[in-house]
């Protein structure tokens, strides 16, 4: 299975959701858009941590098109009628095959918050096995640096995980996602 | 060392580095495994450069290494890159309580160890004495291979005149900003009119900047009563600074500790060795303070491992 490819860095900037190439299994997602998924109301305080016991999570290239049920919107900053302040959002929805997975990836990437800008609001769900993640900002900019800096913290996690537990991950998965 | 080869002249890029570390650490991490013959289970504890650095090499690796240090419930470490460079040496020199001269690229710090901290005596207050060598070989369009630095030192072997440079020492600190922008304006001149060779240009730099490094060590050591020095980073493998720090030594009837490239030279093993100490010691680093740390300082660190 072919992790997530990897993203720009720094101020290279990139477009978050089509950083994924073809991998894992399925993410939804968007950049730019007004709307996300918002809190879906899943737990997303602290959690013990876990070994990876289920089978390997799965992410594909997020398309930029609101896919079905996503709440995702085109970004109403082409529209011509935002607001001066307008919130930028980058949502992804990732799903992990078990909890585990979702609950180790979401521990991780809490921990990170030094990676994201002061400005750019960082909200990480789990929901069942899977992993909510939304990022707002007013600056663009930031908003995809630090997406672009989560992205491939998310990679590197996915890939690690696919390297030390290859035999849970060599089993043919059920079609999930995408 | 990849990185730099292919940077050209650029020095260090963070993105072009961090994606280097993502592209090489897994296998890396396995062919280690593979090679000492150990499997997770044999692992106690997992350490990692916590800072400092730069922030996306350093997050590409705390990333790998918290995912590790939960995948086989393992504690995890985060560990200070410039006491990383000390303990190596200590362990390889077995100097006891050194005062110890850390200089490398990114840092230059004189350090002596008192109640449980690495007080820093003096440094630098502007770029590293590396970062120093390393722009100013830019400037003379040497080569990178196999670092600007050990060209720099072959060159100085051959230069024969002195041609003086400013020298900034600013009581136990020093500045390198000063006479690298100095050597960038006129070094085009000189070199055109013949005034000086680029080896003696070489020569003359590092004689210069080493020397500041010498006064500060030996103030640091005659405040200490230190009767040991240790030089550690990767501009210790320089064996100029060293023969200098060693007449400065002898001077003082104390006795200088070094390594070679093996370990001056940033390299995993020290934050292992560093990271077994603090473990030992009873460190922990809990997964909320896992970050890294950018400008994270020598005397930040609570030495427990040490009387």
């Amino acid at each position: 299975m072919q992790a997530p490819g990897d993203g720009a860095d720094g101020a290279d900037g990139a477009d978050g959701a089509q950083i994924l190439d073809d991998g894992a299994g399925g993410a939804t997602g968007s950049a730019g858009s007004s709307s996300g998924p918002g809190n879906p109301g899943g737990r997303d305080g602290t959690a013990t941590s876990g070994t990876v016991a289920g089978e390997a999570p799965q992410v594909e290239g997020a398309s930029p098109a609101p896919r079905q049920g996503g709440e995702a919107s085109a970004s109403a900053s082409a529209s011509g009628e935002a607001s001066e302040k307008q919130v930028l959002e980058f949502a992804l929805t990732v799903p992990f095959l078990c909890y585990v997975d979702a609950e180790l990836t979401y521990q991780y990437l809490t921990s990170s918050a030094e990676c994201y800008h002061e400005a750019v609001h960082t909200e990480l769900t789990v929901i069942g096995s899977d992993l909510f993640i939304r990022l707002t900002a007013e600056d663009p900019v930031l908003l995809q640096i630090s997406t672009a800096s989560l992205l491939n913290q998310l990679s590197m996690v996915v890939q690690t995980m696919q390297h030390l537990v290859p035999a849970i991950f060599s089993r043919p998965r059920p079609g999930k996602g995408g | 060392m990849i990185g730099f080869f292919l940077l050209g002249m650029q020095g260090f890029l963070p993105g072009d580095t961090a994606r280097h570390h993502r592209a090489v650490i897994l296998d890396l991490l396995q062919e280690a495994l593979t090679e000492a013959g150990l499997t997770s289970q044999d692992i106690d504890c997992i350490a990692y450069t916590k800072g400092p650095g730069m922030g996306a090499p350093l997050v590409s690796v705390a990333v790998v290494a918290r995912t590790v240090a939960q995948l086989w419930n393992k504690p995890l470490l985060g560990v200070n890159h410039c006491i990383g460079h000390i303990e190596m040496g200590r362990l390889i020199t077995g100097a006891t309580s050194p005062t110890v001269l850390y200089v490398s690229g990114g840092n230059t710090q004189v350090i002596a160890y008192s109640e449980h901290r690495y007080r820093i005596f003096g440094e630098t207050i502007d770029i590293a004495v590396g970062n120093c060598l390393d722009r100013f070989a830019r400037v003379l369009k040497i080569s990178n291979d196999p670092s600007p630095g050990y060209n720099i030192e072959q060159m100085a072997k051959r230069g024969k005149k002195l041609v003086e440079l400013p020298y900034t020492v600013k009581g136990m600190d020093v500045s390198f900003s000063g006479i690298l922008s100095f050597i960038e304006d006129v070094a085009q001149r000189m070199l055109a009119t013949g005034e000086c060779t680029p080896e003696d240009l070489c020569f003359s730099l590092q004689e210069t900047v080493f020397a500041m490094l010498v006064e500060i060590t030996e103030r640091a050591m005659a405040h200490c009563g230190s009767q040991e020095a240790l030089i550690v980073g990767g501009v210790g493998c320089n064996l100029r600074l060293q023969e200098m720090m060693e007449t400065m030594c002898q001077e003082r009837g104390a006795r200088l500790f070094a390594t070679d490239e093996r370990f001056c030279i940033d390299n995993g093993a020290m934050i292992a060795q560093a990271g077994w100490e603090m473990f030992r010691a009873g460190h922990r680093t809990p997964l909320s303070d896992s970050g890294i740390t950018q400008r994270y300082r020598t005397d930040e660190v609570e030495v427990t491992w040490r009387d």
